[in-house]
């Protein structure tokens, strides 16, 4: 049971207890038996307390402790009451009622109120009145179907950082062709606090920087997606040897391209952060068409296996 | 920042950006200022990927950092800045209507990046244009650099920040963090660049490739390796230069419908508001409650050409529209023939009161719509005079005006007769609180948009499969006829897909174009009451 007390502020100087009715004391000469008496019986009281939730904005609380308008504790019903607190008196008295002018709220005397709601409002309440048609025009068009293209295209900017896929245990052959090329950003690190560049690990620089030298021997590639990419590789040019040199090339291509790219001449971090973001992103590390050399000779072999 | 606020980012930031920056973006919301090591912590993720996220975040200014004492960074999220993204497509198409494709292609490549230098803005815009030309035709450089030049004077973009240039002799250890100033006066100045070129076309089977090497994968500025002349210098959009347009379009369209559907000359008085908005578009900031005061004799030589009115005519529009009851223009003065001053606080008031009013009507019918204009207008009454004057019946009104108050639309206010604050010695009476209705509006405004955008994504997953195939049918479709391929081979591949499945595809589309454009609207409704609200609190 809880405690009627619950008037913000008003709680010590409030008789706490559960037989609401007799614990009020009134000096201002308030006639108890009158104002106590409930209309209608105990179930109209019932109603009427349930009836409209604003209008239980006027708690009960007694005169001398003070308003507070907008409380929400309630008396509770006689039922309970009298059930629970053998106490609270006979019929008549300690009974829940008004104890102010009910004509101000605009009820009268003994009306009949709206019934009680007993559980939550609808999730999807009916609505008497259907919305407005929406706004149609040149304008609005315009807006939606560019609405709908920049959705498209912010998914295939860099700043789209898609969330790692779990591997799965088959090798989806179609997911090879719906990649999607991206972009490679690099931040201006000048306008960002120094934390933000990403620092050399340790255990990847040793394995890089070998790699870098030396592609051929193809030790320790930590990343599986780096394995498959490198036994596709092999498999399209169909000469080892070649693969060897022409990766090689590949990547002191790259990295010069990557030099270029940058805005800021910082060193090695820049150079592994690249690598790092590259092969985490995609799989086209090694990029397929760096250098003019071999751009024509891949193309032919794109073109050739895309027909059937 | 509220729940509805909160998810709304959330939503937004994960369609944008991806799980990962939204799940950092919605934390820094929620527990405000933070460093790196404690968002990490928090949040579960991974340094690099927290790293990789607050970059992105930055670089969209959704996130700003500030060095604390000890050399600790803190980083916190703009909550107000990420629900602009909402409005995205409207400052574009704004930027359409002033500035025509190139304006429009500058301001989407902004706001799609965040901040870009100038040269990079330029040489983008003109390769989208160049790819949209017919054959054989370029985009200059020169047309775009003037059309970016326009938009920085008019402050529609704006500098970033930057860092200053520090002497060399700095002593100790560079700071942890660069500390951007910006100066009012630098913000719109454009460096002097010449930019010559061209725009390219960007084709697979292009032959004229000059000799640079093509990169089948696009990188950023991958073609010059010689140094940005404009290095260092960003440029964002200027949100807030559009807000205050969007204003004046409110300002001005309101104006049209109450007075120009009575004058013979269409939009004359809407014609002279325009005009007194645009003269006071640089001079007055856009918070202020009151333009700077204009005379009559500076708005007639600033009417646009073409407009023949008399001076008298211009003279009697404005005394018109300075006793309006609407008070969106007030007479400040009667030196030169007339000073004239537009109540920015009052017209956004009065939109906002609009905006309230009509929900109430589309929400709880034209009676209680009565009802709420009249507490409106009367400040403050009685249930039983609210009968009277309403002429409605006494069990109608009270009902609907309980409606009202559960909605939060009105309020009531209690006022003792005695000091003990007897109910039956009280006068209680029904009164509007504009400011806390608005917020009330504003809030559910959050909700709504949030709801759309979850059934948005909901009925998109639902119809997922069949939009794939949908589109690897187009794929092949698109190949195919690449290669030359009889009609007989398409039909065949289009009727791949079924009719009940191309019905259904056809309702997803319509649906999610309903709630696209429902989003699109709800959004004009929170620009109206935000920048009521944002005004009224300024005002304080």
């Amino acid at each position: 049971m809880e405690e009627y007390g619950a008037c913000q502020g008003l709680k010590s100087s409030w008789p706490s207890g559960r037989g609401l009715a007799r614990e009020w004391v009134g000096p201002t000469g308030w006639d108890r038996n009158k104002a106590l008496r409930p209309r209608g019986g105990r179930s109209a009281v019932l109603q009427r307390w349930n009836a409209y939730p604003s209008a239980r904005a006027f708690c009960l609380h007694p005169f001398l402790a003070g308003r507070h308008f907008g409380c929400t504790v309630l008396p509770k019903p006689r039922d309970l009451v009298s059930r629970t607190n053998p106490m609270a008196g006979s019929q008549g008295r300690g009974r829940a009622a008004y104890t102010f002018n009910i004509e101000a709220v605009g009820f009268g005397r003994g009306e009949k109120l709206p019934d009680v709601v007993l559980k939550p409002p609808p999730l999807f309440p009916d609505t008497d009145y259907k919305p407005v048609p929406l706004k149609a025009g040149e304008g609005e068009d315009y807006m939606l179907a560019l609405k709908q293209e920049l959705r498209e295209t912010m998914k295939r900017m860099p700043y789209y950082i898609e969330t790692p896929e779990e591997k799965q245990d088959i090798e989806r052959y179609s997911k090879r062709y719906m990649k999607v090329y991206k972009e490679e950003w690099i931040p201006d690190w000048r306008r960002l606090p120094r934390e933000m560049m990403p620092r050399k690990k340790c255990k990847k620089a040793g394995p890089k920087s070998e790699k870098v030298k030396d592609m051929g021997k193809g030790a320790s590639l930590t990343n599986t997606a780096d394995v498959l990419k490198k036994i596709e590789e092999l498999e399209k040019r169909g000469d080892g040897e070649k693969s060897d040199e022409e990766n090689e090339e590949k990547e002191g291509g790259k990295e010069k391209s990557q030099e270029g790219d940058e805005e800021d001449d910082a060193a090695a971090e820049q150079e592994e952060y690249d690598e790092e973001e590259q092969e985490e992103e995609n799989d086209y590390i090694n990029s397929y068409f760096e250098d003019g050399d071999d751009f024509g000779a891949d193309s032919d072999d794109n073109m050739d296996e895309a027909t059937y | 920042m509220t729940q509805a606020e909160i998810k709304l980012c959330s939503l937004l930031l994960q369609e944008h950006f991806g799980e990962i920056v939204e799940k950092i973006g919605v934390h820094l919301i929620r527990t405000g200022s933070q460093p790196l090591r404690v968002i990490a912590h928090d949040t579960g993720t991974s340094l690099d990927q927290v790293k990789k996220a607050l970059c992105v975040l930055i670089q969209h200014n959704l996130v700003i950092y500030q060095v604390h004492k000890r050399g600790v960074v803190e980083y916190e999220a703009q909550c107000s800045r990420v629900l602009r993204m909402l409005r995205y497509p409207r400052y574009i198409y704004t930027a359409k209507t002033l500035y025509s494709d190139t304006g429009e292609l500058i301001v989407e490549e902004l706001l799609l990046n965040g901040k870009m230098t100038m040269s990079a803005v330029v040489k983008k815009v003109a390769d989208r244009l160049t790819e949209t030309m017919e054959d054989g035709k370029t985009m200059d450089y020169a047309e775009v650099s003037n059309t970016f030049v326009r938009l920085a004077d008019t402050h529609f973009v704006q500098r970033c920040p930057w860092v200053p240039a520090t002497e060399n002799s700095d002593p100790g250890p560079p700071p942890p963090a660069p500390i951007l100033v910006i100066s009012e006066k630098d913000m719109y100045l454009v460096p002097k660049l010449s930019l010559i070129g061209k725009g390219k076309r960007r084709r697979s089977s292009d032959e004229d490739a000059a000799g640079e090497p093509k990169a089948k994968r696009p990188k950023y500025g991958t073609d010059n390796k010689e140094p940005i002349p404009d290095d260092g210098i960003y440029w964002q959009a200027n949100l807030d230069r559009f807000h205050q347009h969007f204003r004046d379009q409110a300002i001005v369209s309101a104006v049209a419908n109450r007075m120009d559907q009575f004058t013979f000359q269409t939009q004359t008085s809407s014609e002279v508001v325009r005009t007194m908005l645009r003269m006071s578009e640089i001079t007055t900031p856009s918070t202020d409650p009151f333009t700077q005061p204009l005379s009559s004799n500076e708005i007639f030589r600033s009417l646009p050409v073409g407009y023949n009115i008399s001076k008298q005519v211009l003279d009697q529009y404005l005394t018109l529209l300075a006793d309006d009851p609407l008070e969106f223009v007030g007479k400040s003065g009667d030196s030169g023939g007339g000073m004239y001053v537009i109540n920015l606080h009052k017209a956004l008031g009065s939109l906002a009161t609009a905006t309230l009013e009509s929900v109430v009507q589309e929400r709880f019918g034209s009676r209680c719509a009565r009802i709420f204009r009249l507490v409106l207008q009367k400040k403050h009454l009685e249930q039983k005079q609210v009968e009277d004057f309403a002429m409605i019946p006494a069990k109608e009104a009270k009902d609907m005006l309980y409606k009202m108050l559960s909605g939060n639309f009105i309020s009531l206010q209690e006022i003792p007769k005695t000091p003990d604050h007897a109910p039956s010695r009280t006068f209680y009476l029904y009164t509007v609180n504009i400011l806390s209705a608005a917020r009330m509006l504003l809030h559910r405004c959050y909700k709504s948009i949030a709801n759309l955008i979850e059934r948005r994504q909901f009925e998109t997953k639902e119809n997922k499969r069949l939009l794939e195939k949908s589109q690897r049918v187009e794929a092949i479709i698109a190949s195919m006829q690449a290669t030359g391929a009889e009609e007989v081979q398409l039909q065949e591949i289009e009727e791949m897909i079924t009719a009940p499945e191309r019905q259904q595809l056809e309702t997803l589309k319509r649906n999610v174009n309903k709630l696209d454009a429902s989003e699109i609207q709800v959004d004009e409704t929170i620009f109206l009451l935000e920048s009521y609200i944002e005004s009224t609190m300024k005002r304080q």
